[in-house]
């Protein structure tokens, strides 16, 4: 049990479980629709919070990795910017909040100061990500709203761990409960098997293992990074939001339009090039237009593609696809349970959950392996990725 | 009491440093200055810092303008008198030149106040 078990594994277990919880909260987030796909609430980061004072730093950066590839595996962006916005901002913040942390101590700075500091440091570090990526010099417009969005969120995200640190029983004695022992990567599909799968959804499983699926993806990138006719990457972004519809993803395609909008928004506020149209002070040059629309249709084209090919029961390789795969079990533990959760009792809900993982025996799901593919689904994802390559090679033949 | 001493001057510090951020991106100094060409039939608008040459179909000819490390000029026009080549490099807000025989017209704009005149007299 949990006390006779060595230090360091018993840490790796805390990882994993608040692992979980990120996942859990990713997925929160994920649902709630943003005018721009990196914004974020920073739910994902309440763990992270919670992790500073009972995780030494080693522990603690390997949550922060894991918060990274969960986020990037549930949300699919694990091939697109939305991941290097993620990534640089993570890792960035997480270290920011750690050493104000360590070095101010508790007595004088609480998770309210830390984790508005952290929120800062996120939203300063993609938006530097955004200048580089997206727009371009008009991200000034938008860098104060976020920054102020993300100050207001991160302060009450402080908050909210300020309190549950107060109130919650678990967190006074994390170590008295621990998961199990007996990881198996591929429990990961079990997360998959949480919600209802569309027929699309089946059919991608049974025929496509995941493994062949990122591959594919990862062969499909060049193709468009490396297209430079903004028609073409147009057409290519349509055909991966084909595919992506045609994997059975939940895609809105009304958020999409907008994200794109915002994006060719942005860029036209710096004018570039032949005037086209002037609305008011707006004025519609085709260079800014060329270069917002090739911006959006490359940011949602990778975000579509990544969404068709990475697939939440990909296993990480190593001790750390381990880690994500128990990271992804308790996850799916905690989805199953959402609705264990009420507004007034969230403390107690949220305890319960993670002192009574601890009973949780459900170790024998034994998945239809990883690795399962079939000729046919191997030979439709060839196809699939020639003819990603086919509006590349027209623009270069024209 | 959930805050410590130095939670409130760090929200602070965050919401100044969001203010300062947002003044910046709206004041008139800050934003650059862009060229406008204008030929008869069309209108470009280039950031000064850009780097391109326009070819302008005028009345008489192609007038060549080169937007070249924070200046622009007319580096060649069909005119006679070439005086519109000879005017040499903009960059400052309000600066202009102009090939009146090809009715070509560049001009640096921007925001920020051409040389504080206004202000002075006043």
């Amino acid at each position: 049990m949990a006390l006779m078990q060595p230090p360091g594994k018993t840490l790796l277990e805390k990882v994993s479980l608040l692992g979980g919880l990120c996942f859990f909260l990713s997925t929160l987030e994920y649902m709630i629709p943003k005018p721009l796909p990196f914004i974020r609430l920073g739910l994902a980061n309440f763990p992270i919070l919670l992790a500073l004072d009972i995780l030494p730093f080693n522990y603690f950066t390997l949550l922060a990795a894991l918060k990274i590839a969960g986020q990037a595996l549930i949300s699919g962006t694990l091939f697109s910017y939305v991941f290097l916005f993620s990534l640089s901002g993570t890792a960035f913040s997480s270290l920011l909040m750690y050493a104000l942390c360590k070095c101010l101590g508790k007595k004088r700075i609480s998770l309210v100061g830390v984790s508005a500091s952290g929120a800062m440091a996120f939203n300063a570090v993609t938006l530097i990500m955004a200048y580089y990526f997206v727009f371009g010099k008009s991200i000034r417009y938008a860098a104060a709203p976020i920054l102020a969005l993300g100050i207001v969120t991160g302060t009450l995200l402080g908050f909210l761990c300020e309190y549950f640190v107060k109130h919650s029983k678990w967190y006074s004695n994390p170590d008295a409960h621990i998961i199990n022992e007996d990881v198996n990567v591929s429990l990961a599909i079990h997360a998959l098997k949480s919600h209802a799968m569309n027929a699309r959804e089946r059919f991608c499983i049974k025929h496509f293992s995941s493994s062949d699926l990122a591959i594919a993806g990862l062969c499909m990138i060049p193709a468009l990074l490396f297209n430079q006719d903004t028609y073409m990457r147009l057409i290519q972004f349509l055909f991966f939001f084909f595919i992506a519809l045609l994997s059975g993803k939940k895609i809105n395609p009304l958020i999409t339009l907008s994200i794109m909008l915002t994006i060719v928004f942005f860029n036209l506020l710096v004018p570039y090039g032949e005037l086209l149209y002037s609305i008011g002070p707006l004025k519609i040059t085709s260079g800014a237009l060329l270069s917002g629309l090739r911006r959006a249709v490359t940011l949602e084209g990778l975000f579509m593609l990544s969404r068709s090919c990475i697939r939440s029961d990909l296993a990480f390789p190593g001790a750390f696809g381990k880690l994500a795969g128990e990271s992804l079990r308790v996850f799916s533990r905690l989805a199953e349970a959402k609705n264990f959760f009420t507004r007034k009792n969230w403390i107690e809900s949220l305890d319960g959950l993670l002192s009574g993982y601890t009973q949780d025996v459900s170790r024998e799901i034994k998945t239809e392996s990883e690795k399962k593919h079939s000729l046919s689904g191997r030979i439709i994802l060839a196809l699939v990725a020639i003819l990603a390559w086919v509006p590349l090679i027209i623009g270069e033949c024209l | 009491m959930l805050l410590k001493p130095l939670d409130i001057p760090v929200i602070i510090l965050a919401t100044a440093i969001t203010v300062i951020i947002g003044l910046k991106a709206f004041d008139r100094e800050t934003n650059s200055l862009n060229v406008v060409v204008r030929g008869p039939d069309k209108t470009w608008i280039f950031p000064l810092e850009a780097e391109e040459r326009v070819s302008v179909a005028g009345s008489i000819g192609e007038t060549m303008v080169e937007i070249r490390k924070g200046h622009a000029a007319i580096v060649s026009s069909p005119c006679n008198g070439q005086t519109c080549v000879a005017a040499g490099k903009i960059n400052k807000n309000g600066q202009w030149a102009a090939c009146l025989p090809n009715r070509v017209f560049i001009l640096v704009e921007g925001a920020a106040d051409a040389d504080g005149i206004d202000a002075a007299s006043w």
